[in-house]
């Protein structure tokens, strides 16, 4: 994983929906990352990276508020941005509570993520 | 008029008295020929009476000689109705035995006529003159006996032989009492006259006893025994007539009841005959049915007055009776004249004869119309429960179902939102776009099979049974609750045979149980540590006929007095839920002809099973 480029670095588990993200952003000039497996990306995210992260909360294994809080415990200093498809209060506040700069429900629209 | 003389008219009198009165007892029917051969016993018994009476009053030897010579015919006749008498009422007897009596008896008239002046006498020499009893004088013959004369006793004691050897026949016949004593009775009465008549005749012939020839009043003791027959069998007709009578009004009210409890169970009695198609039903069924009451009906109309649809079941119903043990029971439809439609059930049994050729069919038909009725209410009810345990199940997978169906919402809307991208751009990539559109398309699809399975989880209806391969709808309902898992960190370990035959079930009921399992088991896991909280789901073929499912947790488990319990309605070792979930999961599998039970799974968890019947 290079940090020279700023990138979106998406993580999902569903891989129409990175295709489709990826599609989006990259339609508007992004550079995109994206990655299915929580623990690969955990495995092989470094500090100092560019750019944001893009996690999906729910996912086997390795949901994305523990993937967050592996991520800063390996001293993440990327924006984190939430996408979910079964959001709710709770979830919504500890994902701000540990530092989320936001935290959108699927299906997401344009302007609200890019 | 002289005793003797009144004695005498008398005996004739009783001898032809007895004589008309069996001659009516065998023109009745009742033992015909043995009452005929008495009437002429009787009859003739009569005459030899009335030839006594003349040989007391000669007053030649002439005149004596022509009485002794021509009482011999009705003496044969008497030997000859006698024989006749005992065969037919006894039914016994060695016919040789009486053969060479009549042969002998024959030969003694013939040598009466043929020898002397009679069989008794060669010559009769003279009359002596008896004083008897009360100073009446009465003739007696007196002369040279004739050589033939043994004859005449000879054939008188055959006779006697053959009657006791047919009385010895019945006894040993018989085993009832009243027939050994009908035997006794009657066969002494016989052996007693013919030894009195022929000892006493041969002692007054040989001189040795003054009295007349007593024959006559010999018989009466034949008579007497024959009156007590008479009035016992009269008796025990009467006695016979007023049971009968005693049983004809019990089996009246035996009626009346049957017929009170038929009404009061509205049960209608029909009758069948099957030889003359015939149809009969009591209490005005027919009536009931809009048929005329006044007349038996054919088979065909009344299979005529069926409802459609189940003519070919009662035919059927009925040929199998007919084939069969004879037992029919069958349910039907008929529409009323009312119009409404009503439900009964028809039992019946089929009378054979000896060729097992049908007879008749006799049976009962009861209204059960409001049993049908509740029935329905109460499947429909099942229904509705079930339905609304499925949408409940559904309501807590609501999460779930919503992130599933937003992954293929999100990939189009993202997708539609980059196409337009793509084609506000001055060099358009219609290849991309293509391929965007293709996405749409696919994510599209993905979104309405959700929906799909979703309605039909969520659809109210009648169970509808067609072949299931129980390891796809394993897999649909995986992918249902497949968000569910994941937000309770479950893993699920699956272990499906793919050599699973299929069964017959409602692929939305056995979902509702799949679902039911897997929810219980993800909840029974979610106090257990992340990363212990594993589901095993397995198929397999379970035996011949059958093939199993099975969920397994990694949970607490349930304890063993709560495994069977937690079946029943209301129970639930959850702090929350009804406690109605299992409940109805085992009401579906067991009307799909499964079973479903729990056991545990050692160290930790519980296993559920359910087995389903192989198409």
């Amino acid at each position: 994983m290079t940090a020279s480029v700023s990138t979106v670095f998406i993580v999902d588990d569903d891989t129409a929906v990175l295709k489709a993200l990826t599609r989006l952003l990259r339609s508007v000039g992004l550079n995109v990352a994206t990655f299915t497996s929580p623990q690969k990306f955990l495995e092989q995210f470094e500090p100092g990276l560019q750019g944001c992260l893009v996690l999906d909360v729910s996912m086997p294994t390795l949901n994305g508020l523990e993937l967050q809080r592996g991520l800063a415990a390996k001293g993440n200093m990327l924006p984190v941005i939430f996408l979910t498809g079964n959001g709710d209060i709770p979830m919504s506040v500890q994902a701000m509570k540990q530092g989320a700069v936001d935290f959108l429900t699927k299906p997401v629209h344009e302007q609200d993520l890019i | 008029m002289s005793w003797v003389t009144i004695l005498w008219s008398m005996l004739v009198g009783t001898s032809l008295t007895f004589a008309l009165l069996h001659l009516f007892i065998g023109a009745k029917g009742i033992q015909r020929w043995a009452n005929f051969a008495f009437v002429i016993a009787a009859v003739a018994t009569a005459a030899i009476t009335a030839f006594e009476l003349m040989a007391m009053r000669a007053t030649s030897t002439e005149q004596m000689a022509i009485i002794l010579r021509w009482v011999h015919p009705p003496i044969l006749i008497l030997w000859m109705a006698i024989v006749c008498f005992v065969r037919f009422y006894f039914k016994a007897g060695r016919s040789w035995l009486a053969g060479i009596g009549a042969i002998v008896r024959v030969l003694a008239v013939i040598l009466n006529y043929t020898t002397g002046q009679n069989l008794f006498f060669k010559e009769i020499t003279g009359l002596k003159q008896v004083t008897v009893w009360g100073g009446e004088t009465i003739s007696i013959a007196e002369g040279i006996l004739n050589p033939w004369y043994p004859t005449g006793p000879i054939s008188t004691l055959l006779l006697a032989a053959f009657v006791l050897d047919a009385a010895i026949g019945m006894w040993r016949r018989e085993q009832d009492s009243s027939d050994r004593r009908r035997a006794l009775i009657l066969s002494a009465s016989i052996i007693f006259f013919l030894l009195t008549a022929v000892v006493h005749a041969a002692l007054v012939n040989i001189g040795a006893l003054n009295s007349p020839y007593l024959v006559g009043l010999s018989f009466m003791v034949i008579l007497f025994a024959m009156s007590y027959e008479l009035s016992y069998n009269m008796f025990h007709s009467v006695q016979m007539a007023s049971m009968l009578q005693a049983s004809e009004i019990e089996l009246r009210r035996n009626k009346q009841r049957m017929k009170l409890a038929a009404n009061a169970a509205e049960l209608r009695l029909w009758e069948w005959d099957i030889v003359y198609d015939q149809i009969w039903s009591s209490d005005s069924t027919l009536a009931l049915y809009g048929l005329d009451e006044s007349r038996t009906i054919s088979s065909e109309s009344f299979f005529n007055i069926i409802y459609e649809e189940d003519r070919e079941r009662v035919r059927f119903a009925i040929a199998n009776s007919l084939a069969g043990n004879g037992d029919y029971e069958c349910e039907f439809r008929i529409i009323m004249p009312d119009g409404h439609l009503h439900w009964f059930n028809s039992r019946g049994r089929i009378d054979f004869d000896d060729l097992r050729q049908p007879l008749r069919m006799q049976g009962v038909t009861i209204d059960i119309t409001s049993r049908k009725k509740a029935k329905l209410e109460v499947q429909q009810q099942r229904n509705e429960l079930i339905h609304l345990s499925r949408v409940t199940l559904l309501g807590e997978l609501s999460g779930s179902l919503a992130h599933e169906l937003n992954q293929p919402l999100t990939a189009i809307l993202s997708n539609a939102q980059a196409a337009q991208r793509f084609l506000a751009r001055d060099k358009e990539d219609l290849a991309e776009v293509e391929n965007i559109l293709n996405d749409i398309v696919a994510e599209d699809r993905r979104a309405g099979e959700i929906i799909h399975r979703l309605r039909q989880l969520l659809k109210k209806g009648e169970t509808q049974c067609f072949p299931l391969d129980l390891n796809k709808v394993t897999k649909d309902v995986l992918k249902l609750v497949n968000s569910d898992l994941v937000n309770h960190n479950v893993i699920v370990s699956l272990v499906l045979d793919p050599n699973l035959p299929i069964v017959i079930g409602d692929r939305v009921q056995i979902q509702q149980v799949l679902l039911n399992l897997i929810m219980n088991a993800c909840e029974a896991m979610s106090q257990s540590e992340e990363g212990k909280r594993r589901l095993f789901i397995r198929t397999k073929r379970f035996c011949a006929d059958k093939v199993q499912l099975s969920v397994a947790d990694q949970g607490p488990g349930i304890d063993a007095e709560s495994r069977e319990r937690i079946f029943e309605p209301f129970f639930t070792t959850k702090l929350q839920g009804m406690g109605l979930g299992l409940t109805i999961c085992r009401n579906i599998i067991n009307s799909h002809g499964g079973r479903l039970w729990a056991a545990d799974n050692a160290p930790n968890g519980t296993i559920f099973y359910f087995t389903l019947p192989i198409s």
